[in-house]
């Protein structure tokens, strides 16, 4: 039972590695890993601020896009309007058309107003809230000359 | 004779009459004036207002407005392009005096600047002087409009005019400010961190437009919204200050 020579301990010299002195000791690991999530996380963090103000101008002109479609029909309207009724939820316009004097409604329906003419309906729609809960308002009123 | 000169008489008097008649009446129609309706629409905090008047066929006046039209309001204009070129800073700043007339003066006169009025010389001594200028254009709180209806604000952007005309290879960036108090109202009003920032991005661009609109060619004006930077104090005369347009001497 006695231990061979080649298997003795000698103080003062070092046991050769089992990999024979390559490879990375654990704290090395947990260094570059740390550094490595630390980028990662900071990459992460720029991707999302990017991401949410690209969303954010996204919702920003698809609103406006709404809203420029939402005028050019009304102004198409009012145009062709012999006379406008503002009501409490929007207004009736008496509009002439080629088929006679007809009537356009615009009302506030939920998150749109509704064109109707007709019997046939058009709702606008103007998006995502860009602030949080914020309702669609729709409003008109004679001005006071 | 007599009878045929009195049928005559009588005809000529009918078709005076018909004529003064008609041209009472189309004079009526055309001065009765045309209701005008305010429509605001869109979601809260971001509505849009604009004004129509009905039965309007086919005068241009009732186009559809664009979104820089003083009849719309809530559109927000399109981001100005960030300056490319690098503009100092350090040059001192100095006011834009309005050594002639007074604004009463020229109140009187309806606000009717003529360019060959203002002092544009001043105003290019000064830009050589100093490399930049504080104008005299002030806006109110949350305007993003010139406000082509004040005196002192009319005869700035005659001045600034008159130079660029006279001297046509001058290249200057506009930069707008606001005030800290209107950031931190819009702040507590629920406004994006960077409403401040495009409201003076805006009032820059609407001094650029006008310049524009009168004949100066974009390329040559620069415009830069420069937030609430460069804002001290805290009296209504130092914020009223703040919520200014610069203009600073690029090249020539």
């Amino acid at each position: 039972m006695s231990s061979s020579p080649a298997n003795k301990r000698v103080p003062g010299i070092r046991a050769p590695a089992p990999n024979g002195g390559r490879g990375f000791t654990m704290i090395e690991i947990v260094v570059v890993v740390l550094i490595l999530t630390l980028v990662a996380g900071a990459y992460f963090y720029i991707w999302r601020q990017q991401g949410r103000l690209s969303a954010n101008d996204q919702d920003v002109a698809a609103y406006y896009m709404a809203a420029a479609l939402f005028m050019d029909a009304f102004h198409a309207d009012s145009r062709m309007a012999r006379k406008l009724e503002p009501t409490a939820d929007g207004c009736i316009m008496e509009v002439m058309t080629s088929g006679g004097l007809e009537q356009v409604t615009y009302t506030l329906r939920g998150n749109g107003i509704e064109r109707l003419m007709n019997g046939k309906t058009k709702v606008y729609t103007f998006g995502k809230p860009l602030r949080e809960n914020a309702k669609v308002l729709f409003r008109v009123s004679e001005l006071t000359p | 004779m007599n009878r045929s000169f009195n049928n005559a008489l009588s005809r000529a008097t009918f078709a005076v009459a018909l004529v003064v008649w008609l041209a009472g009446g189309v004079t009526a129609v055309a001065a009765e004036p045309k209701p005008r309706y305010g429509v605001t629409f869109g979601q809260e905090g971001n509505e849009v207002e604009m004004q129509v008047v009905p039965a309007r066929m086919g005068i241009a006046s009732n186009a559809m407005p664009t979104p820089a039209d003083p009849s719309v309001r809530g559109i927000v204009a399109a981001p100005a392009r960030r300056s490319t070129v690098p503009v100092s800073t350090n040059a001192p700043a100095a006011s834009v005096e309005l050594k002639s007339e007074s604004v009463a003066d020229y109140k009187e006169d309806g606000f009717e600047v003529s360019i060959d009025d203002v002092a544009g010389e001043a105003v290019s001594n000064d830009l050589d002087a100093t490399g930049k200028l504080s104008l005299a254009i002030l806006f109110d709180n949350d305007a993003r409009q010139v406000d082509l209806s004040d005196s002192t604000t009319m005869k700035t952007l005659n001045s600034i005019l008159k130079m660029m005309k006279d001297r046509p290879t001058l290249k200057i960036t506009i930069e707008g400010y606001v005030d800290y108090t209107g950031v931190m109202e819009w702040h507590a009003l629920g406004q994006a961190p960077d409403y401040g920032q495009a409201a003076s991005e805006d009032r820059a661009y609407a001094v650029k437009k006008w310049l524009v609109n009168n004949g100066i060619s974009s390329l040559r004006i620069n415009n830069v919204g420069k937030g609430m930077r460069g804002a001290e104090g805290d009296s209504e005369e130092q914020r009223k200050l703040n919520r200014r347009v610069d203009i600073v001497k690029l090249s020539e």
